[in-house]
């Protein structure tokens, strides 16, 4: 028998056949039994229809709750009773068998009712950038009640995660008062929603486990609008080219308003020296999940005669979205893109 | 490389700290009193460390302006290049300590502001950015560069040269037009608020020659709200 479940007689064993249920979501259902009594001595000493070793034949059963956490849906007096998840907490179970010889045995245990839904996106991002993997990222995934507005009940448990690609790994936090766990992935899906997350929600010596199926995502390539010289006031040029990142295995572009933190995009030229002295820098994904790279040459008086090509490559969470040739001088720039288109 | 340690206790006892004139405004003032865990410079310069401290857990903005060199067609100098590893110091000490790396350099803090500039500078009225607008406004700004030529603008002669140069990153503004008024302003300060409006946690470099003046204006996108 399993722990808090026992019979004190010590000739007849009370079994459940089917295996022992200790916990059960809340709304759900959850059976217990068929419960038997059972022969465990040489000598049986309680009627005569039992011997060494075997089943006996009980016919009449009953199912007793105390407590509110469960209740039993349906017959109280049949060999498997079903308990119903009434409220978080435990309540104790309890189940009686008796044969035509007059023997009986009792089985009892404690049935605890767990509130919990894993939550997060359909996703996660490969890499780890903060905007995925930080205080606020969108790998994040919380231990929420099943209504969502409260953290998993009964409260203090453990949550912990696995995953169906065993290099994908969790680290655990606490956001809000929500137990989390983050996922770090190196490795793209291969197709949408073919990775599955396994999470767990362990309280009270009981634990209740749901499979999240997700696609771990990959910002893999970027597409830009047309160039429209905004540089109206002064000479030269000053070119705001606003990006769309689109995700691999999807083909999608990312979806917008799912950062609170933004991921960099960060730019290097090669050479890293613009004849021109155009200052580089990093940029950032924005609230539409867009970038924009500016690239200026806006002056108030007339500038000096300069020319360079250079090699702009783009990244986000260190994968190259995007590369342009550009050839910048004092009177125009000219774009190139090379790529990736897919 | 300096030993930290040594650099330290250098800057606390026998150098003067490097100027230090924080003014009063309605905007968050940079977390100069965060402990940082770890920082390192790992062959990078003053800028690439600057750069990498305002975008960590505790944000902040930032102007810093190179030395210009004389002339534009100068070969312009590299900046230096450190190996850094320091953990739990303040992010005033990581100042003070990149200050005394790299000693052409000083910093002061203008309300949400750390501005790190040439020392050689800070005593000269005719170096731009320590230049006096006597009255500085701005009237239904939509982007940057109208920003920064209605700056050289409102400026009292001798008229000043500058130029948005800048490759990558983004320097948007946002799309309601920009009507403010602020008085009077050094140039610096006047910067700070060209770059400020562009969203917290924004940066900006100075960088070129002095008969060639370049600004980079650089947004970061960030809303470290609790949504979650």
């Amino acid at each position: 028998m399993a722990r808090n479940f026992s019979c004190p007689n010590s000739e007849l064993l009370c079994i459940l056949l089917g295996g022992i249920i200790y916990q059960v979501p809340l709304g759900f259902n959850a059976s217990n039994g068929p419960l038997v009594e059972y022969c465990s001595s040489t000598s049986p000493t309680c009627g005569t229809g039992i011997g060494s070793g075997y089943q006996g034949t009980a016919t009449t059963w009953n199912w007793s709750v105390t407590g509110s956490a469960v209740t039993i849906q349906g017959s109280s007096t049949s060999p498997t009773v079903t308990l119903h998840g009434n409220a978080v907490g435990t309540s104790t179970v309890s189940g009686t068998a008796r044969d035509t010889y007059g023997c009986q045995v009792g089985c009892g245990g404690n049935m605890t009712v767990i509130d919990f839904l894993p939550t997060g996106n359909s996703f996660f991002f490969v890499g780890t950038d903060a905007a995925f993997t930080g205080q606020y990222g969108t790998n994040k995934f919380a231990a929420r009640n099943g209504a969502q507005n409260n953290v998993a009940m009964p409260a203090g448990g453990t949550f912990t995660g696995t995953s169906s690609y065993a290099s994908d790994s969790f680290s655990s936090g606490t956001t809000s008062g929500f137990s989390t766990l983050t996922v770090t992935t190196n490795h793209v899906s291969s197709s949408t929603g073919d990775r599955s997350l396994t999470f767990t929600y362990a309280v009270s010596g009981v634990s209740e486990s749901k499979p999240l199926s997700v696609t771990a995502k990959q910002i893999a390539y970027a597409k830009n609008d047309s160039l429209v010289n905004g540089c109206t006031l002064g000479y030269c040029y000053d070119y705001m080219i606003t990006y769309t990142p689109y995700t691999h295995p999807d083909g999608i572009a990312v979806p917008y308003g799912i950062f609170v933190d933004y991921p960099i995009v960060t730019e290097t030229f090669s050479p890293t020296q613009i004849t021109c002295n155009n200052i580089t820098g990093n940029g950032s994904l924005n609230t539409n999940s867009q970038f924009v790279d500016h690239i200026s040459y806006c002056c108030n008086n007339k500038p000096p005669v300069c020319s360079s090509t250079n090699t702009q490559t783009i990244k986000i969470a260190g994968q190259t979205i995007h590369t342009n040739t550009l050839t910048i001088t004092d009177k125009s720039l000219t774009y190139s893109s090379q790529g990736p288109t897919q | 490389m300096i030993r930290p340690l040594f650099a330290l206790l250098l800057l606390s006892v026998v150098l003067p700290r490097c100027v230090l004139a924080s003014e009063a405004a309605n905007v968050t003032e940079p977390p100069l009193n965060y402990r940082v865990e770890r920082f390192t410079l790992d062959h990078e310069t003053l800028l690439d460390g600057l750069k990498n401290l305002s975008s960590g857990s505790q944000p902040f903005s930032f102007g810093f302006e190179m030395p210009l060199r004389a002339e534009f067609r100068d070969v312009a100098t590299p900046e230096r290049i450190f190996e850094v590893d320091l953990k739990g110091k303040t992010i005033r000490e990581l100042l003070d300590y990149m200050c005394l790396i790299d000693s052409r350099y000083a910093w002061s803090t203008e309300g949400a502001f750390v501005n790190i500039y040439p020392r050689a500078t800070e005593t000269d009225s005719s170096y731009l950015l320590n230049r006096i607008i006597p009255t500085f406004a701005m009237h239904s700004v939509s982007n940057i560069n109208q920003a920064l030529f209605s700056m050289a603008d409102q400026l009292p002669p001798p008229r000043e040269q500058v130029a948005h140069v800048q490759a990558g990153g983004d320097s948007s503004y946002p799309l309601k037009p920009w009507t403010e008024s602020f008085g009077r302003l050094t140039v610096r300060q006047a910067v700070n608020r060209l770059c400020q409006h562009l969203g917290p946690n924004s940066n900006w470099v100075l960088s070129g020659s002095s008969d060639f003046r370049g600004f980079g204006f650089f947004r970061r996108w960030r809303t470290l709200e609790t949504v979650f």
